[in-house]
């Protein structure tokens, strides 16, 4: 009797007996370890009791060699739960596995977002979901050796689990990669394999077909398979769809990716936490700088109040969020024009704007495109002289009338409203099902914002309403993305006023290239132009992550690419697309 | 044939001061090198800037290379700007094969050059040049749309050093096709140099591992002992089996041979017969798996090259 009064009962046990086997806490907040077999029943739960309808980031965590964890519970599946209606902080549950049968439910039937997520987690960990209705792999190929995020999986080219290598020291004898790996290029066999007696096999792609309503009239046609990409002019890089057609009407589509699969995962667990953000800036290359923001603030998360940036950095931050927001909604109506037949000169339109922002960028940080400009704590350097200036003439004289200019052009302009009002519809419900996030979720008319459900950084300073229209299409997420730049106008004329002097580091983050972080796990994310951008890390106290895993925005949102184009014409899946904005380095990382 | 020859070498009047004498290499470069017409093709971040190269503010038309062609089939100029994948890179011979000769490939940006930032990634292949022939490397990361028509203007020199007497592709022999790679356990050249290059350290590596392997025990089920020979044949001369409780100890026969791969049955206990030929009986005194009891190989040096352990129950 007396143990009973003690314990404080687990969450949800009332309700689900026995689902929840502990409560732990993290840097991060709570979260919740739940038995395997309980979980679909859990997540119903969740979703539809407590509100929390959108599963935003799934993933696994492959814990061989950590401190304190056996083969029993070797592999984990994290899953983060977030309330739409409500905003505030993720509900995070673990699934624990052990090493020799990685297998749980899956969670399809009640997020159908997850399937994409839980078919990277097959494809890199080995994890099995029972029930999903494709488990196969998705950025490899199949017969692909191993599931190369296990931590004791080694590339062709390994050299030592972390960086800095011994071997590039100055003093030391650098050995050329090539030249340690028997086959002499970035390859690797497994024992006795003989590649003249070796066969392709054949993969077969399964299409989920709908069945029609047979209403094609009097004619009777065939079902016909088209595969575009991965080299096509609108899939916007090297994705592929295969899209099977009945007359011109799309019955099904599957898309396949990892074309662009150049393993930042992998790379981001061997570097320390400062050399991974450049290659954040690779992820989503055309909105560099809110990458570095999002990874920036997922590190200090994990790095705690010391490493808070100053209040200039902070305005800086925003300022470069903001001007990303921008460019990176430029280029996307710029190609999205493209896609609808108007070829380049919408484009050249927006490239114009761009190409200024892009001149800012250069004047901080050195580059173009890949600034890597954001330190933990801080920024790299202070702006400039100048630049708050020519920057205030950009924000303040230009762009807005650009912007309006725009806005004339092709708001109202009448073949882009007959190719784009009513094409891809997705409900709120499903896109909230689907995870989808950003425009692409603002598009279905729920105002959905990270800078209002949830806000970081300084964005609770300023004043700016949430972009969102109801009519589900590509118009609305074309519309969308219009008014968001107005808003980050908006943004940015405040925060250009009220940005202070001082100093753009902390005292702790200056300097300090090799940061060891305390034993523990976060999740940072931010509103980056395409949605939800978040880094999920797992410091073992090292100077490496462990776990350095990121929740892209645009990968993700290619749930919703299937259910949206079946039923419209197939010139459409390729503005469906379009409307979803992808960026290949961030899909395939 | 006379009258012909009485003519050539003097223009008519009315042309004379219209005729320009130059090389047939002049004009073919010339006219070639100012309208190139590149694939739309984009593999990541470099194709942005790219894209950016051919509008208003770069506007790469100057150089006649503005025409961008989707379709292989009618471009000129591969442009491979971004990091190659080995699952991207079987496409993209495959497209090199359908473009048509004279046909030339930019590696753009330092991952196409060499892999670059993403070299180590075990899907990454370390630049394209291991596939496909490239003329002109244009370094950065990515590479501005400046540093991209300096590699054009870079290509149109090249041009000018080529003669259509000798460019390959108007020899009779010439095929130019490239071999296509395949998907396998992991990217493979189907060149048949790098097919048998593989195939040698492939099978150098499996003898090595064999070679390292000795024959191992493991429990088979009641009351035997599973030897297994994962390494080259072995002579088991002068090998024991070992127990630590009864301390029995089986001696092989000498001359015994076990294949490589081979597997034999090793039976004890009261009951134990062999039951069909290559098996042994140990003894037919005691079961082995008493608490904690350790059955070891001990191979001719003495050596124990392989130990099981039965579990202590305690009561």
């Amino acid at each position: 009797m007396s143990e009973e009064t003690v314990v404080t009962p687990l969450p949800y046990s009332d309700v689900l007996p026995g689902a929840v086997l502990a409560e732990e806490t993290d840097l991060d907040g709570t979260s919740l370890v739940v038995a395997a077999d309980k979980l679909p029943e859990l997540a119903r739960h969740l979703r539809d009791v407590e509100g929390l309808d959108l599963l935003s980031n799934l993933t696994a965590v492959d814990y061989f060699g950590y401190k304190g964890r056996t083969a029993e519970d070797r592999f984990e599946v994290v899953y983060h739960l977030f309330s739409t209606e409500k905003g505030g902080g993720p509900t995070v549950l673990r699934v624990r596995l052990p090493e020799n049968n990685p297998v749980l439910p899956t969670l399809v039937d009640v997020y159908r977002g997850a399937d994409l997520q839980e078919r990277e987690a097959y494809d890199l960990f080995g994890i099995r979901f029972l029930g999903h209705p494709a488990l196969r792999r998705i950025l490899l190929w199949e017969g692909f050796h191993g599931h190369p995020m296990r931590k004791d999986w080694q590339e062709p080219y390994y050299e030592a689990e972390s960086k800095p290598f011994k071997s590039r020291h100055p003093d030391g004898n650098y050995a050329w990669a090539e030249d340690r790996n028997p086959w002499g290029s970035n390859v690797q066999y497994p024992d006795g394999f003989d590649p003249l007696t070796w066969q392709e096999p054949v993969s077969q792609i399964p299409l989920q077909s709908h069945a029609g309503n047979g209403a094609s009239g009097m004619l009777k046609t065939d079902r016909l398979i088209v595969n575009m990409g991965p080299q096509h002019p609108s899939t916007h890089g090297v994705f592929r769809m295969i899209v099977e057609l009945e007359g011109e009407t799309i019955m099904a589509l599957e898309p396949e990716m990892g074309y662009l699969h150049r393993n930042h995962e992998k790379i981001g667990e061997r570097n320390t936490y400062l050399m991974n953000m450049p290659y954040t800036d690779r992820l989503d290359y055309i909105s560099s700088m809110s990458n570095n923001l999002a990874y920036a603030i997922a590190v200090e998360k994990l790095l705690g109040e010391e490493y808070a940036p100053t209040e200039r950095a902070e305005y800086i931050r925003v300022i470069m969020a903001e001007l990303t927001r921008i460019v990176n909604h430029l280029f996307s109506v710029g190609t999205f024009l493209n896609d609808l037949g108007a070829f380049f000169t919408p484009l050249l339109y927006a490239v114009r704007e761009r190409e200024l922002i892009l001149d800012m960028f250069e004047a901080v940080s050195g580059s173009r495109m890949m600034c890597n400009y954001l330190r933990f704590g801080g920024v790299a350097r202070d702006l400039p002289d100048g630049w708050l200036e020519q920057c205030k003439d950009l924000v303040f004289k230009r762009l807005p009338g650009k912007i309006e200019e725009l806005t004339t052009y092709l708001t109202g302009n009448e073949i882009l409203q007959e190719r784009c009002i009513g094409v891809g519809y997705l409900s709120p419900q499903d896109a909230i099902n689907l995870s989808c996030t950003g425009p692409q979720l603002r598009g279905s008319g729920v105002a959905y914002d990270i800078r209002r459900a949830e806000p970081y950084s300084i964005y609770d300073r300023f004043e700016f309403d949430i972009a969102a229209f109801n009519g589900c299409d590509v118009y609305s997420r074309f519309l969308v993305r219009m008014e968001e730049m107005r808003q980050s106008v908006r943004i940015l004329e405040q925060a250009l006023k009220q940005i202070p002097e001082g100093p753009i580091q902390s005292p702790k983050g200056q300097g300090s290239y090799v940061v060891r972080p305390p034993v523990g796990t976060v999740y940072g994310r931010i509103e980056s132009p395409k949605g939800e951008l978040g880094f999920y890390l797992v410091s073992d106290g090292s100077g490496n992550p462990f776990r350095y895993r990121v929740r892209p925005p645009s990968y993700i949102n290619l749930n919703a690419l299937g259910p949206m184009s079946i039923g419209n014409k197939v010139a459409d899946c390729v503005i469906i697309l379009g409307g979803i904005d992808i960026v290949l380095g961030e899909v395939d990382r | 044939m006379a009258e012909n020859t009485s003519t050539t070498g003097v223009a008519p009047e009315e042309l004379s001061d219209n005729i320009l004498i130059t090389t047939v290499d002049s004009v073919y470069n010339l006219a070639r090198s100012f309208s190139l017409w590149p694939m739309t093709f984009g593999l990541a971040c470099c194709a942005i800037e790219f894209i950016v190269a051919g509008t208003a503010r770069y506007d790469m038309s100057r150089f006649g290379m503005e025409v961008a062609r989707p379709s292989p089939r009618q471009a000129d100029l591969l442009i491979i700007s971004g990091t190659v994948t080995k699952k991207m890179v079987v496409p993209i011979v495959r497209l090199y094969n359908q473009m048509a000769e004279p046909r030339y490939v930019i590696s753009m940006g330092a991952c196409a050059t060499g892999g670059g930032p993403f070299k180590e990634g075990y899907n990454v292949v370390s630049g394209i040049d291991k596939f496909l022939p490239v003329d002109v490397y244009v370094p950065g990361c990515p590479p501005t749309p400046e540093a991209l028509i300096h590699g054009f203007i870079t290509l149109h020199k090249k041009f000018k050093t080529q003669s259509v007497r000798t460019v390959p592709w108007y020899r009779k022999s010439y095929t130019g096709e490239t071999p296509i790679p395949a998907l396998g356990p992991d990217i493979i050249d189907t060149n048949p140099d790098a097919l048998k290059r593989v195939r040698d350290v492939n099978m150098t590596r499996l003898m090595a591992s064999r070679a390292a392997a000795a024959p191992q025990i493991s429990l088979g089920d009641a009351d035997t002992i599973v030897l297994r020979n994962p390494g080259l044949t072995a002579d088991l001369t002068g090998w024991t089996l070992q127990s630590s409780a009864s301390e029995q100890t089986y001696h092989f026969p000498a001359g015994f041979v076990l294949m490589s791969d081979g597997e034999v049955r090793v039976h004890t206990g009261p009951g134990a017969t062999s039951s069909s030929a290559g098996d042994i009986v140990w003894t037919t005194e005691a079961a082995l798996g008493g608490d904690g009891e350790k059955i070891s190989l001990v191979n001719a040096e003495g050596a124990a090259v392989s130990v099981i352990e039965y579990e202590a129950t305690t009561a």
